[in-house]
């Protein structure tokens, strides 16, 4: 219960601080996907499926506020979750950079892939012009964010460990 | 609020950002000057630029609200979406505070820049108008009065569409609000016309709207109370 309550407060901190200020900051900043990464992250590197939970509670929030892209955010969000799980059971090791790097860049393209499949099939039934530039721009952007971040927190895990440790939000075995 | 103070930092930071680099005017070269004392005063005078710039913005509402009599509600914006030009942001007010959903969201002197689509009892969801697919009942300031419908492409900038071919559109006409939507008055100003595409096939001519104001570097906004007499 406590870890639950702790994590789901973490998860607020963290999707207000994004959706208030790092959206707010000019361009290319906001383009930073801050819980996702911090997703990501405790899944892949700390073994906690409380990363996985907080994917899909930001896309219920995207929903809930209407913030997202497209509608339905929360499924795409379930979807990736559960894509991040099976790529970081399969595919990649929790033990490299590159390996949650990997894992996180893939999820993250599978956001984008559904969003253009969405808006192309949008675009059958509207006169607007897609926005290339700006939709690729967004794409390059996030990925470079998530990277540079993920890059942050491996380079902090010992620190952010012992911290989620303490927050009963990390197991405390090692590894998977 | 939690978001406030967030939302708030960032803005100012966008306001800053946009004013050292600024996206036309030449960048001062300030690679010269690398003292200390210079950089914080720099500082200084953009934090009182901004101020002044906020002080304005508030001013000029005002002013308007005056000018126009209109009942108006001030509000925070708390969330953004991922993109300051498409989907959506959220504002601190919601029905609590007389409002609902269609209503005018204006900045400065009679800016519209969104529209409320979806509103809880604190807190309300306004889509931009530059947001994809967001259409505004529109007419041009001038001679003709030409009405036609503004629809953001999720870009910067908005198509005017349904212009009749025999209606003269130049560039630099202003576009306004045209009051055939019955929570939006008529004369809040959506941008000017930078373009026009006129196609003597088509049964319509289409013309581009820039918007003068930028959403990213306001933190407050108006809603304007459309009273129906009841």
């Amino acid at each position: 219960m406590i870890k639950f309550l702790i994590s789901t407060f973490l998860f607020f901190l963290l999707v207000t601080f994004e959706c208030g200020f790092i959206h707010s900051l000019p361009s290319p900043f906001f383009y930073a996907p801050l819980v996702f990464v911090c997703g990501v992250y405790l899944y892949q590197h700390l073994n906690s499926l409380v990363g996985a939970w907080w994917i899909f509670g930001l896309g219920v929030w995207l929903d809930f506020w209407h913030l997202g892209l497209v509608p339905f955010e929360t499924i795409i969000y379930a979807i990736t979750a559960l894509l991040m799980i099976f790529l970081g059971q399969r595919f990649f090791s929790n033990r490299s950079l590159y390996g949650i790097a990997g894992n996180a860049t893939l999820s993250l393209l599978f956001i984008h892939f559904v969003h253009l499949i969405y808006f192309f099939v949008v675009s059958f039934n509207d006169s607007l012009p897609f926005l290339w530039f700006s939709f690729l721009g967004l794409v390059f952007w996030q990925i470079f964010f998530q990277l540079f971040l993920i890059t942050i927190l491996f380079f902090l895990a010992r620190k952010i460990r012992s911290v989620l440790k303490g927050l009963l939000i990390v197991p405390n075995h090692e590894g998977l | 609020m939690v978001e406030k103070p967030f939302s708030w930092a960032g803005t100012e930071i966008n306001s800053v950002w946009k004013k050292w680099f600024p996206k036309t005017s030449a960048i001062l070269d300030c690679s010269t000057s690398g003292s200390e004392v210079l950089a914080a005063l720099a500082i200084d005078r953009s934090e009182f630029e901004n101020l002044k710039i906020e002080n304005e913005n508030l001013r000029q509402q005002l002013d308007f609200f005056k000018r126009e009599s209109f009942k108006y509600v001030s509000a925070d914006i708390i969330s953004r979406s991922v993109s300051t030009t498409e989907a959506a942001f959220v504002i601190d007010r919601g029905s609590d505070d007389g409002l609902y959903q269609g209503l005018a969201v204006i900045v400065a002197d009679g800016h519209l820049i969104g529209k409320i689509t979806s509103v809880s009892t604190k807190t309300s969801i306004v889509q931009p108008i530059l947001g994809r697919g967001a259409k505004t009942a529109v007419s041009l300031l001038g001679v003709s009065r030409t009405l036609g419908i503004s629809e953001g492409s999720g870009g910067s900038l908005l198509s005017l569409r349904f212009i009749p071919q025999d209606e003269v559109v130049a560039i630099n006409n202003l576009v306004v609000t045209s009051g055939l939507e019955k929570t939006i008055p008529s004369g809040l100003v959506v941008g000017v016309i930078t373009g026009v595409q006129k196609d003597p096939a088509a049964p319509f001519q289409t013309a581009t709207i820039e918007p003068l104001v930028d959403i990213g570097q306001n933190n407050n906004v108006s809603v304007i109370i459309v009273d129906f007499g009841l």
